[in-house]
């Protein structure tokens, strides 16, 4: 599905990211851990070239991905993203939130998008809040709201960077429901995450990165109970501190 | 005295009023045209071309460093004569259409400043929301970013209109009969300085006052709930 060889990006001096090979198959959940500055985030802004690469080849089943304006428009139309900060837009209600893009992008008709973006929040479990704005939700229904937005482009494959770190304790637990039950349904998905039990419970795959470059990779279970390197085995023992 | 007083208030009333109908045509005018200019030379600041950035900071400043006056007379009095030089021929330049270019080309530059700091108070984050949904930067311009920074800038934007109704007053300087010089003219008839003065000054103020509630109406209406 994602295929990624030979990835390079520098911010100035800085190489963030030195020569990354990552492959993602259909309907598979990867998540991506290490620790801070390793360049999970910029290994996923890469993917959707929100941030555009030195170095190194981006594709999406099967076809390569360049640099051009009409190509990322298109790339970033097939991949869903969500943030940390849900980057929901304030000055739309719900629903428009979740229209926007598809209507936009897509040219879909008002009608049927309409029915789509109502499904999709029924989906996350908040068809009442279709005409609130998002000043007036709390951080969990926030981050439902994004993920219904992404999906609203029905994209092939969905990339999530820390998407509970910024939330209340109390609310991580119904949006990791709404990130499982889309696994459950098939969904290709990228998770930089520290939720362990997540990773554990949800993941097939587990990729530990560190210093811009993947040190250890294995099934999600295998990995997190036995991992072999020293430096994934500091990580794992003091995450789980 | 007193009923001389309010004699003159009422008797320069009338053309004033008169007056008043230029200052909010051209207040209004060169807000309206001056947003639309002003849009292109904040997104002309902010792009990617090199090019572009330098012209409109250029543009920018040089708008914000020269006394708003200075660039009346240039373009009411300057250019016609430089072209009447270059053809051979006068080019009779209608003070009500100069007052207002040069009021459109001045606010331009002050709303692109007011917009680009709206932009940035938004942060990237919004940008690349819209970015990553497959929006263009134009299309992520037109339905995410500049929404809400108007909104944010209505206030600023208010100010700027406010500045605007009460500069008007120096196209006295090139003859448009706005409320200034209006006022002149009764004077002129009527030796009557303090009461007309007054008048001027209260209509102004009046101006200013509404146009101030109407921002802060827009403000109240257009308010984002984050
Ligand atoms: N736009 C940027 N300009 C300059 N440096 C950047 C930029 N984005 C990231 N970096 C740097 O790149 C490095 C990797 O950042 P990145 O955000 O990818 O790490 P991360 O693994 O996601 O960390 P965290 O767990 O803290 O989110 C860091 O040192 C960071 O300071
Ligand atoms: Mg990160």
């Amino acid at each position: 599905m994602i295929e990624i060889r030979g990835l390079q990006k520098s911010f100035g001096e800085l190489k963030v990211l030195k020569g990354i090979d990552f492959a993602v198959s259909s309907g598979e959940v990867v998540c991506l851990i290490g620790p801070s500055g390793s360049g999970k985030s910029t290994l996923l802004r890469c993917i959707n070239l929100l941030d555009t690469p030195n170095q190194g080849e981006i594709s999406l089943e099967g076809k390569s991905y360049q640099t051009l304006p009409k190509e990322v428009k298109e790339l970033r139309s097939e991949v869903g993203m969500v943030f940390q900060h849900f980057n929901l837009f304030p000055h739309l209600n719900v629903l428009e939130n979740v229209m926007l893009a598809p209507a936009k992008v897509r040219q879909l008709e008002d009608g049927p998008l309409r029915e789509l973006a109502t499904k999709l929040l029924r989906e996350v479990g908040l068809a009442d809040k279709a005409a609130a704005y998002p000043g007036n939700l709390s951080g969990g229904q926030k981050q439902r709201v994004a993920i219904a937005r992404a999906l609203a482009m029905q994209p092939k494959v969905m990339l999530f960077d820390e998407p509970t770190s910024a939330l209340d304790p109390e609310v991580v637990g119904e949006v990791l429901a709404v990130m499982k039950q889309l696994a459950k349904g098939g969904m290709t998905m990228v998770v930089v995450t520290h939720e362990m039990g997540f990773a554990r419970e949800v993941a097939d795959r587990v990729v530990f990165m560190a210093d811009g470059k993947i040190v250890e990779e294995g099934p999600a279970r295998e990995f997190l109970a036995n991992p072999q390197t020293e430096r994934a085995k500091a990580f794992l023992g003091s995450e789980l501190k | 005295m007193l009923t001389d007083f309010f004699q003159h208030l009422v008797g320069s009333f009338p053309a004033l009023l008169k007056g008043a109908g230029y200052t909010v045509l051209v207040a209004l005018l060169s807000m309206g045209l001056g947003l639309l200019l002003g849009l292109f030379v904040c997104l002309g600041k902010i792009s990617k071309e090199r090019f572009l950035r330098v012209l409109c900071s250029g543009y920018i400043d040089v708008f914000r460093g020269t006394p708003l006056l200075v660039q009346i007379l240039f373009i009411y009095f300057g250019f016609p004569s430089l072209l009447q030089q270059l053809f051979g021929q006068p080019f009779p330049f209608d003070p009500l259409v100069a007052g207002t270019v040069a009021f459109t080309l001045n606010a331009a530059a002050y709303i692109a400043e007011i917009l680009r700091a709206g932009i940035s108070s938004l942060g990237k984050g919004q940008l690349e929301a819209a970015e990553s949904l497959g929006l263009s930067y134009i299309q992520a311009m037109r339905f995410v970013i500049l929404p809400q920074a108007l909104r944010r800038m209505i206030p600023a934007l208010g100010n700027e209109f406010v500045t605007l109704l009460k500069d008007t007053s120096l196209l006295s300087a090139i003859a448009v009969t706005e409320i200034v010089k209006e006022g002149r003219l009764y004077i002129s008839r009527t030796y009557a300085a303090f009461p007309t003065y007054f008048a001027i000054a209260l209509l102004y103020f009046v101006l200013t006052f509404i146009a101030t509630r109407i921002f802060n109406r827009l403000e109240e209406r257009f308010k984002i709930h984050d």
